[in-house]
């Protein structure tokens, strides 16, 4: 027990704030367990962008992808100006914690892109920024995917008009 | 085809291998005598050295049937195992060829063989997969030994289906495959071995585990189909590492999706469970027919409808515990 304390005492001595989400990942990491990163959790407890755009508007483009080893769906709409940069994004997850926060960081950092800038944002970005573990690396592919397949249903509905 | 080659086919060890085993030393000694001598004679009178490693090899055989017996392994090792490129296999192949005769008995036939009492030699393969208790010759896959009763260690060689003793067919009776569940744990599971060595209680609680494991994959439709594709080398349904973009389906199962969390009526719920089991029916049916029909392409498109609507169910299940 004392060696537990050790490290947990000297971590709360050396951060600056002594808030309790300092220690509790330190404590996390002692007893084993692995806790959702906060980011994670802020986003499945307060995601943004949660809703739908009409699908038949011809300035929206829709991507939906799944992943059929967990049964997960992820339904991500970018709303595009004329100029090609994204104006506005909703996303529609079912599946895990962590699909939900991917996607919904998706959206968060498509807004105010051009096309080509979102097509560069990799699965890892979104992995790295939500600490995500390696089973659960699929959900961020997921989100990957999805901007893209949005991005190729807009070129698509833009192609065909013109 | 020179006896260095031929003793490789036996049984992929090497000499060295050999005489670690205090078994094998005696063999080994004539072993490497063979591959110094490197000589390989398809003779009917005067057995080689490789021959006499054959006739210890066999192992109290009925001398009447040796000279063929070692002949039918040797020429079996020769001509069907041999690609016929090596440039050891064209100098033997060039030798004149009458003292040599085709395998009329394929190895696959020894078990039949032995059942009609004609003596065949042993291999070293089979000689490997020999009971740890008594030395006999365990049938390959064979659970328990036939000798001695001792349950083997479990043989990675086998799938699920081969464990069972079941034809690699995606249409299975569940009772037909519960009886046999309970056979084999009758003689394998651990509360029998109370009174037996460690080592084979030890077998037994793997034997067991890996039983139970298998059990439980095959009982479902979804993952016997999962796993049938998989041994097939197609990643599909569980084992399916990407991401689909199949519009159609995405959008019912979104559709379908929103419909379960939308409510909280218990009638509704019911029935949506209800539609929900008889939708994973129909498509069961189809994919028999699917494997059926050989059809792999739809068995993939079938398995992933299925998986989704596997994952609805479990989602209905849960806001609807006391169903």
């Amino acid at each position: 027990m004392q060696a537990l304390l050790a490290p947990l005492a000297s971590a709360a001595v050396a951060s600056t704030s002594g808030t309790a989400s300092a220690v509790l990942p330190l404590l996390a990491q002692q007893l084993g367990r692995r806790l959702y990163h906060k980011n994670v959790v802020e986003h499945y407890e307060r995601p943004r962008n949660v809703g739908s755009f009409d699908k038949g508007d011809p300035d929206v483009g829709t991507g939906l992808v799944g992943a059929p080893a967990c049964g997960d769906v992820m339904k991500l709409q970018i709303k595009v100006d004329d100029l090609g940069n994204i104006v506005d994004a909703r996303f529609k997850t079912f599946g895990c914690g962590s699909a939900i926060a991917s996607s919904s960081v998706a959206t968060e950092w498509v807004k105010g892109k051009s096309l080509d800038e979102v097509l560069k944002i990799k699965n890892s970005d979104i992995a790295k920024h939500l600490s995500l573990p390696p089973v659960k690396l699929h959900c961020s592919m997921l989100a990957e995917d999805a901007i893209k397949a949005a991005v190729k249903d807009i070129q698509a509905k833009r192609a065909a008009k013109a | 085809m020179s006896a260095r080659r031929f003793i490789s086919l036996l049984g992929r060890r090497d000499v060295g291998e050999l005489a670690a085993a205090a078994r094998w030393a005696p063999f080994a000694a004539s072993a490497s005598g063979a591959i110094a001598a490197d000589a390989c004679q398809p003779s009917t009178s005067a057995p080689s050295t490789v021959d006499q490693l054959l006739l210890r090899l066999a192992r109290g055989a009925p001398a009447a049937s040796l000279p063929t017996g070692l002949r039918w392994a040797h020429d079996h090792a020769c001509t069907s195992a041999c690609t016929h490129e090596d440039e050891e296999h064209k100098e033997s192949a060039a030798r004149p060829q009458s003292s040599r005769q085709r395998p009329s008995r394929p190895l696959d036939d020894a078990a039949a063989q032995h059942a009609s009492g004609r003596a065949r030699p042993v291999t070293l393969e089979e000689l490997e997969k020999a009971c740890w208790s008594c030395d006999k010759h365990v049938k390959r896959g064979g659970l328990v030994c036939h000798g001695c009763e001792t349950v083997q260690p479990p043989d990675d060689s086998l799938n699920y289906f081969d464990l069972f003793s079941l034809p690699l067919t995606f249409d299975l009776a569940p009772a037909f495959l519960e009886k046999r569940y309970k056979a084999l744990q009758w003689n394998l599971h651990p509360d029998k071995m109370g009174h037996k060595a460690p080592e084979e209680r030890e077998f037994s609680a793997q034997q067991a585990a890996l039983v139970n494991l298998a059990y439980s994959i095959l009982k479902a439709p979804l993952s016997r189909a999962n796993y049938m594709l998989m041994l097939r080398g197609i990643s599909a349904g569980d084992n399916h590492e990407g991401t689909i973009e199949d519009p159609e389906l995405l959008m019912q199962v979104l559709e379908a999706r929103e419909e379960v969390e939308d409510t909280s009526d218990p009638a509704t719920l019911s029935a949506l469970l209800a539609r929900n089991r008889a939708q994973q029916e129909g498509l069961v049916g189809q994919l028999s027919a699917a494997f059926r029909d050989g059809d792999e392409r739809r068995a993939v498109g079938l398995v992933t409808q299925l998986q989704y609507l596997a994952k609805l169910e479990a989602e209905i299940i849960k806001k609807l515990p006391q169903l």
